[in-house]
This record gives C-alpha cells, structure tokens and sequence, in this order.
C-alpha cells in the first residue's frame, strides 16, 4: 500500500514543460500521410466518374466540358468531405492526392469551403449558371 | 397537518432521476435511482435520446459509402464496426483480403483498444475524483493519437480499412517509430497498474464496488473486459479468430474479482497484451499486396460478423439482395449488452455516490447502441419466444447453413458433449 500514488507524477511535472504545444506561436506541422485537402490534376483526368460514385460524402462533381482537350471543372467542398480518401483509391488514373495542405482551414462563410478546381473561364461561366438557376 | 411530515422511523424511498444532461457522463442517458437514505435499492435506465437511424441510412447508399458510414457510428471503435460491417461485404462477395492486409487490420484494432482503454481509464479516474489519473493518462493517450495520425492519415475515424483489403502499409520505418512510442507508453502504463493496485485513495473507491460473480455476469448477457474481469472466458479474438487473430493468436485477460477495480486491471493488463501483440506481430508481418478488387455488386445473401471492439463483442448482422446497396445492416453494439450488468444487479446496495465509477465501469457508449426497436402487434403474428426455444432455433439455423442436421439431437445432448 502506497499514499503517493500520482503525487510523483504531480510533482516532477512542475520541473518539466508543458505537455501542450503553445499552437499559433508554434505551429506543428501535419504528418506526411495526413489526409488534408483533396488535389485535382485535370491533366490525368478522363471524366469516368469513379471518384463521385463511391464519396461517402457525396461532395466531389465533375462536369465535363471537353473530354478530348482534358478541360474539366472539379467542385469539392472541404466542410462536407470526410477525408477518408476513397476517391484517391478509386481513381485508376492518379488524378487525385489527399496533400497535408490546408489542415487549419476556416472561413465566415460557407462559400469558403467550395472549392474549384479547372480553367478560370469555366469556373466562371459555371458560377454564372448556377447564380442564374432559380433557388427553390 | 401531520400527516404531511416525514417519519423519521419509518423507511422512506425516493427517486432520484440523473440526467439525460448530467454532471456524471458526457453523453445523454436517462437513470432513476430509488433510494433509501443513501444505498440505491433499484435502478432503471432509459436510452434512445441519441438515435440517429445509421441502420435505415446504410440501405441507400453503396457498400462502400456504407462502410465510411457505419465507421461513424461510434467515434472510439470505429475501426472495430468498419472491420465487423466490411468482413460480412466481403464474405459475401466471396472475397479473401491478403493476409498482409488481415494483420495490419489486427493491428490498427490493437491501437485502437490501447487509445480506447486510455480513455476511460482517464474518465472512470474523472468520475471518482481523480482528476490528476485522468489528465496524465489523456496526455499520454495523445501518443496513440499521433500514432494513428502518422499511420492512417486521420486522429479519429481514421479508415484504415477499404472493401478488400487496408488503405495504409506499415513500412519498417514506422515499425520503428511505433516501437518506440510503445515502449514509453508500457512504461506509463506499468505505472497507471501501480496505482490502480496500491493507492490507498482509489482502491477505497473501487475493491468490493459493484461486484458481480461469475454466474450473474453470465446469466445477464456481459461481455468484453466487464465479463472477463469477473472470469468469464468470453473473447471473440481467441473463440473466434477473425482477420489477423487466426494467423497470429491473442492471449485473453482474465480476472475473477468481478468489482470495480478488476475491471481496471483487465482493461490495463489488456493494454500490455496488446502492445505485446503489436511488437511481435510487427516482427513477421507477412509480405504481400495490401487490398482485391471488390466488386460493385455483391450477390444476395445474408451473413453475420462479430468483432471483438474495446468495450466487449460488436455484432454485425448484413443482408444483400444481389444489387448495389445493402437490403439490411443490424448492428448490436457492446455497451446495450453490458447496460443490463448495472440496471438489475451491480448498482443495488451501493451509495448514491459510487454511481457514476459504477456507471463508467462498463465503459458505456450511449450513440452507439441507440437502436430502433418495432414491436409487432399480437394481429401481426408476434410471437413470445423462451431462452431455450430462441437458442433452438439458433442451433438448428446454423446446423442448417453448415449443412446437417440436428433436429432429433436435444440441445441438453449437445451441451453434454460439449
């Protein structure tokens, strides 16, 4: 039988530093493997679809607008995705990476975590259309 | 006038109602302890205030989308449900997953048993006022977080597994790095076991509370570290190996005090049991591909699983109709078999104020085993089935599957020979 029990732990931690990281001071960096924001190479893409059907979040479109010239528009949302990296697996073309980038993300509003990927002209003629189309 | 006073003399009972918003667990449960003076003389629960409808969810969506969504039922073993629901998927598409891939499956539920049993060592030590064991055993459950994130990509819900095998390989580097995080973790834990088993403060609180002997334990359907530390020889790793278990064999803890304080040393003896496990597993990994091909459509059938989660047997029951999506996904999780420990037997004849160690002592999860219950009317044909009757038919439906027949051979005849 024993008084101290966690009292030497309790003790020898007043000589040692803090277990906590002082976090904004000192940013710890994401390991390697981190499943981070989702990339899109639309150079490797061929529009099958795979990556969308099996997202369990259901967050990842596609829309095709020339399959033969590779120009596609990749719509993600990084507040609805799960990161569980199903679309990487599903992907027979290596267009997709789960990256450690972006693991801190925020923003004030919800149109902040959509993201585009695609040509700047079709992102915008994309955005134009669905302003257009009346919100039920 | 005088009617309204309370006689001292004579023995009065009261109900204290706890909760769903309560000070003792972070969940929402409702409990109505009777008391008497102070000794709790009768004890109900009731739950389903967290009931989400996983079970109708999962019949909508793709058996991919399915396993991600049955990870999610519970936030501490949730690779014991992916693993439990993906085993059926696969048993039924008639897949065998590479054996590489079995034992990184066994480990990755070998780390998480080590962060589960971490945490409600911490809470269980919260509940009984020892808050200096619950932020030391949370600091140290950090280095099993860090060890999922470095492995699998993500701190919680970390999906190592993927219809047909796992995502993530355990190269000899992180080998490395998960032996020596694990021998500094066997240090703490060598020193949590001390104090479980010295200090005078916390074995007042814990040696002789909520005792239960080995026949009740059984009788009332436990199971996990709750029934083994009363002696119950009940583990699904060593009954029945699944993925990883049947190439390299676990040992089962056992202890046969049955109170509170055995249910601390099996859950941290399982704790070096499974570091042990993970070390010598990690020495002869078998080599080979990781995941096979799954098909998109799984042919009709029915098939069960079970899984052996931190807190006891996970089951998993999954109906396939031949298309994309499962026709039905059941699931039966370790904490509803356990709650019934405390309502009829471990909770009468205590104080008042050892409810909340007692409540924590079975590790309770409270969204995990909200389940939808249909009772069927009498016009529907509901019929009462006895113990014995239900275990009947269970023998005779399994001979069945198995293909013989054992309908002229009493149940008493096969518990003999057993």
């Amino acid at each position: 039988m024993k008084l101290i029990g966690m009292i030497q732990d309790v003790l020898s931690s007043m000589f040692k530093k803090t277990a906590t990281i002082s976090y904004p001071l000192k940013p710890s960096p994401p390991p390697e493997r981190y499943h981070g924001r989702l990339d899109y190479n639309a150079a490797k893409c061929t529009g099958c679809m795979m990556c969308t059907r099996d997202c369990p979040a259901e967050t990842i479109q596609i829309k095709v607008i020339d399959r033969k010239t590779k120009q596609f528009v990749m719509t993600y949302n990084i507040g609805e995705c799960v990161y569980c990296k199903q679309c990487v697996f599903n992907c027979k073309f290596d267009a997709l990476h789960m990256t450690n980038l972006m693991w801190e993300s925020a923003s004030d509003s919800k149109e902040g975590f959509q993201l585009y990927f695609g040509k700047k002209e079709h992102i915008d003629s994309l955005l134009k259309q669905k302003n257009e189309e009346p919100t039920a | 006038m005088t009617d309204n006073l309370i006689d001292s003399n004579k023995s009065q009972k009261y109900i204290v109602p706890i909760g769903p918003q309560h000070p003792a667990l972070k969940e929402p449960g409702h409990f109505e302890f009777t008391v008497e003076g102070e000794i709790v003389v009768d004890a109900s629960i009731r739950l389903g205030y967290v009931h989400r409808g996983v079970e109708k969810a999962a019949e909508s969506r793709t058996w991919t989308q399915v396993l991600y969504l049955v990870e999610r039922v519970c936030g501490i073993c949730s690779h014991a449900h992916g693993t439990a629901f993906i085993q059926n998927a696969e048993a039924l598409a008639g897949i065998e997953i590479p054996p590489r891939a079995k034992v990184i499956r066994a480990i990755a539920g070998e780390i998480e048993r080590l962060h589960s049993h971490l945490l409600w060592l911490g809470v269980a030590a919260h509940e009984g006022g020892f808050d200096a064991m619950f932020m030391y055993s949370w600091r140290d459950r950090e280095i099993v977080m860090d060890i999922l994130e470095n492995f699998f990509g993500n701190r919680v819900n970390y999906s190592v597994n993927i219809p047909g095998g796992v995502k993530e390989d355990i190269t000899p580097e992180f080998a490395e790095q998960l032996r020596i995080k694990l021998d500094f973790l066997e240090k703490r834990l060598k020193h949590y076991l001390d104090v479980v088993n010295d200090d005078v403060t916390f074995r007042a609180r814990t040696v002789n509370i909520g005792t239960l002997g080995k026949e009740e334990m059984t009788r009332l359907g436990a199971t996990g570290p709750t029934a083994r530390s009363a002696g119950i020889t009940r583990d699904i790793r060593v009954d029945r190996p699944y993925s990883g278990f049947d190439i390299y064999p676990i040992n089962m803890i056992l202890d046969d005090h049955g109170d509170l304080n055995a249910r601390f040393v099996v859950r941290l003896k399982e704790c070096f049991e499974s570091i042990r496990y993970i070390r010598d597993v990690l020495e002869k990994i078998p080599e080979g591909e990781l995941s096979v091909k799954f098909p998109r459509k799984i042919p009709a059938g029915e098939s069960m699983s079970s899984v052996e989660a931190p807190r006891g047997e996970l089951f998993y029951f999954v109906r396939s109709n031949g298309t994309e999506n499962p026709d039905r996904v059941k699931v039966r999780t370790a904490s509803l078999c356990n709650w019934g420990t405390i309502v009829s037997a471990v909770a009468k004849g205590h104080k008042l104020a050892d409810m909340p160690m007692i409540l924590a002592g079975i590790d309770p999860c409270f969204s995990c085993n909200d389940r939808m219950v249909n009772i069927v009317g009498k016009e529907k044909n509901a019929q009462l089935w006895t113990w014995e009757q239900l275990r009947k038919y269970g023998i005779n439906y399994h001979a069945m599957q198995e293909g013989f027949n054992v309908s002229d051979c009493g149940i008493e005849q096969l518990r003999e020979e057993k």
